[in-house]
């Protein structure tokens, strides 16, 4: 039987590389072991692919979808549902890297493609990411590549991929800027059919030679007649590239961060740390699983607990999957992808292409009350099966003759909800709030309807706890 | 117009009706059933729209329209506020549509001629002139129905998908008779979803999780199955729906590999239909010539085979002059073809 520090540890890993787990699910991987649980998350090949026909037969407008609110639903639904958890949270992870916004590219199927292709490559090569992320219709036309002409460049595209997406500010001039735009002109795309009536189809990248400039660059003190992967490829090989991007797994996994643009001025919270990351990326020639691999088997990581505000994507998927809610067809997975949205975090759509500000900066007054709504309207709902699975857990755990302390009720729903620990003034309350209507007792159908009602009303406490807040 | 021949069968295309419009068109059709004049009631599933509204409240917009199938000229729309999630649509011998909803578990029953309104007027009273139908798992209850079809005898055969089985009702929803279980075996279902019978009252059900249809005969007893891998080197994928033509063709919507297959009545394969609707339905196509935008767009496409392709055809029916008629869902139209018995390639000795 794992020990209670294996349990915490594997809840630590699963809520970070991916977005929860049940109980019985985390036993099962604590029993198999930490480091068994980290190859098996990287490994997502070894697990089947998530099965999106469900959805698609109740919700056919989330496959392809033409607005963003039902490519929401696809890909919270991929997190809900994937044993494939650490793609799903690297493919989140780009996306709040390489930030694209469906309120400018208005092409919500071609936003999920855009997540689709961070699925697939999100964990390989950095070099290749960023060269099928360059080809990238929802890119380029967020960027605005597509007006990136050999006779008038633009470099929108060209200086994000320095400043934002690979290097950060202060380690390139703006002649750089200049000479990679070049490079990237008549990198295009092309829909192939309009959009009208029948939604949007299909765009796919098009390289048109004509309009790109082959003519002699000066990049980053390379010359010759560079195009578009040959920027990549000096890019990458800078030393500023694997610390820019171990800095932001670092700051997606580990602990807060900065906000990116603060990056030049302010130093790494664990400099070593992210060295250490960064020399790996080098090492392995920008493979991204080998990071992953030392990131989540680092005591930096290990020793990070609770020290990151979760993201609202992690509140909605950890609520849903604690309370086992929407497992079944439901309409409400028509309008599940907004949840976030509520709390802050609109997916698909983050304010620009600089990304959210995390950590603290997910909390003020109005999103606190959402996040803390959310839960509780969940884990106070009795019908679902996993508040019912929870509560049988609760009673398998006291065995008690029947009833239990109102202590061990609070320290079961803690276990529960992390595992975790609340200052001892806080659990007074809580235990109080569980003994308030006298024996906690689960012999006859009316006691453990009259459990059920207070397990959600701790477990409702505990979400309005500031612990909750962390994951 | 597109001729296909296929094992000494030929179809051709005809024409498509409808567009993806709540108001002017479909949104999302899911079934369809005919109406005896010429004309056809389509069932749209509507999706979940921009809540407008404080706490969200999720809106679908479901609706059953009426449309003539030869001209595509929208009759009326009705029932626009008595679903969730409906899944079929029926007609019984006296022209009462059968619609079933898979959220609310019950069957609603509607007279033939409306009342149509439109959007977004409804009568907020209802429209329905009688409901039926409980949750559960016990006799008569049901659990996710999915797809109808009455007997000569006005018996409705309900696919109750969430239950695995097909259950028997009177037109009343008095529970008659069932056979199903969950499974993969002769007989057992997994999330079953559409259903025909054939004009010897075999029963024929689109076994969607199993990748198959099966043919039971008509007291429930399983008769065959085809489709499915490893028998078939090109397999059903999901399919949603399957209907059968008056020589005994069977066409089985293959949603999930975006096509209809066509099965002889001993089922063996005779080949599949991709969706040929590249020639626009008359308003949409009155629409793209009244703006110069869309004329020059699609002036620059060299291929509309995509456009014309099914995308998720999610039901098929056979009418009774054996037009193939198929809803094809995420383009919100349904695609017509003419089987044609006298067709003749012609071939030239030179």
């Amino acid at each position: 039987m794992a020990s209670d520090n294996d349990l915490r540890l594997t809840a630590h890993l699963m809520r970070r590389a991916g977005f929860g787990v049940t109980r019985d699910e985390l036993e099962r991987l604590a029993e198999q072991g930490y480091e068994t649980t980290v190859e098996q998350l990287l490994d997502p090949e070894s697990q089947p692919e998530v099965d999106m026909y469900p959805l698609y037969r109740r919700l056919p407008q989330a496959e392809s979808p033409w607005q963003v609110m039902h490519a929401q639903t696809d890909w919270m639904y991929r997190m809900l549902n994937t044993r494939r958890p650490l793609q799903e949270k690297m493919a989140l992870f780009w996306h709040y890297v390489f930030a694209t916004a469906a309120s400018k590219v208005e092409h919500a199927g071609q936003m999920a493609d855009q997540v689709a292709l961070f699925r697939k490559h999100g964990m390989g090569n950095y070099r290749q990411l960023l060269v099928e992320l360059a080809r990238d219709p929802a890119m380029i036309f967020w960027l605005d590549n597509q007006d990136n002409h050999k006779r008038a460049p633009n470099e929108n595209w060209g200086r994000e991929l320095l400043e934002l997406f690979s290097m950060g500010v202060n380690n390139y001039t703006e002649d750089d800027v200049y000479e990679c735009s070049r490079a990237f002109t008549g990198w295009s795309f092309e829909p192939t059919i309009p959009g009208s009536p029948w939604g949007n189809f299909p765009w796919v990248f098009k390289y048109r030679a004509e309009d790109h400039d082959g003519g002699v660059k000066t990049f980053l003190g390379q010359t010759g007649r560079l195009n578009g992967e040959d920027i990549i490829d000096i890019v990458v090989r800078q030393p500023a590239c694997p610390t820019f991007i171990c800095r932001h797994l670092y700051n997606f996994f580990v602990a807060e961060e900065p906000q990116v643009p603060a990056w030049n001025i302010e130093p790494p919270g664990d400099p070593d740390a992210v060295e250490m990351l960064a020399q790996t990326f080098v090492d392995s020639d920008f493979e991204i699983k080998p990071v992953l691999r030392l990131l989540f088997n680092s005591d930096f990581f290990k020793e990070a607990t609770f020290r990151k505000v979760k993201s609202p994507t992690e509140v909605v998927v950890g609520t849903l999957k604690l309370t086992g809610a929407l497992g079944k067809p439901s309409p409400e997975w028509g309008t599940i992808g907004q949840e976030p949205e509520k709390m802050g975090q609109a997916l698909l759509n983050p304010p620009s292409v600089e990304g959210w500000h995390t950590g603290k900066e997910w909390i003020n007054s109005g999103a606190l009350m959402n996040r803390v709504n959310f839960v509780v309207d969940h884990v106070r709902r009795a019908d679902l099966p996993g508040n019912q699975r929870n509560v049988d857990w609760i009673v398998q755990q006291s065995a008690n003759g029947g009833s239990m302390a109102p202590g061990i009720l609070v320290d079961r729903c803690l276990e529960l909800m992390g595992p975790l620990d609340v200052p001892a003034n806080i659990r007074d309350n809580l235990v109080a709030e569980a003994g308030a209507d006298g024996e906690i007792s689960y012999r006859t159908t009316e006691d453990r309807e009259d459990l059920s009602r207070r397990v959600g009303n701790v477990m409702a406490l505990i979400a309005g706890t500031r612990e909750y807040q962390f994951g | 117009m597109k001729t296909i021949t296929l094992a000494d069968r030929t179809w051709h295309f005809s024409h498509a009706v409808g567009r993806d419009n709540i108001n002017t068109g479909f949104r999302y059709p899911c079934s369809m059933a005919f109406s005896g004049d010429g004309a056809m009631w389509v069932l749209s599933r509507g999706m979940p729209i921009w809540p407008l509204d404080h706490d969200f409240t999720v809106t679908y917009q479901p609706k059953i329209g009426k449309w003539s199938i030869d001209d595509g000229v929208q009759i009326g729309d009705f029932a626009r506020n008595e679903f969730v999630w409906p899944t079929a649509l029926a007609s019984d011998s006296e022209g009462y549509l059968y619609c079933c909803d898979e959220q609310g578990n019950f069957v609603a029953v509607f007279d033939r001629d409306g009342p149509y309104y439109e959007l977004p007027q409804y009568d907020p009273a209802g429209e329905a002139l009688n409901r039926w139908g409980e949750k559960g798992s016990e006799p008569g209850q049901l659990d996710r129905p999915s797809g109808m079809e009455f007997d000569p005898d006005d018996n409705l055969y309900v696919v109750d998908s969430g239950n695995n089985r097909v259950q028997k009702f009177t037109k009343d929803g008095v529970y008659l008779d069932a056979w199903g279980e969950h499974g993969a075996d002769d007989g057992q279902l997994d999330r079953p979803w559409g259903i025909t019978l054939d004009a010897e009252g075999y029963v024929y059900v689109a076994d969607w999780g199993n990748s198959r249809v099966q043919k039971f005969q008509p007291d429930g007893g399983h008769f065959m199955s085809f489709g499915a891998s490893p028998d078939d080197e090109d397999p059903l994928g999901h399919p949603s729906d399957v209907a059968v033509d008056g020589d005994g063709d069977v066409y089985v919507a293959d949603w999930g590999n975006k096509r209809v297959r066509i099965f002889e009545p001993d089922g063996e394969v005779i080949g599949s239909l991709y969706g040929d609707a590249t020639e626009f339905f008359g308003p949409v196509k009155r629409d793209i010539e009244a703006s110069p935008e869309y004329a020059r767009a699609y002036a620059r496409v060299d291929d509309l085979t995509q456009l014309g392709r099914f995308d998720r055809p999610v039901a098929v029916e056979v009418d009774d002059r054996d037009r193939l008629l198929v809803v094809d869902s995420r383009r919100g139209r349904v695609q017509v073809y003419d089987k044609d018995p006298t067709y003749e390639d012609v071939r030239l000795n030179i």
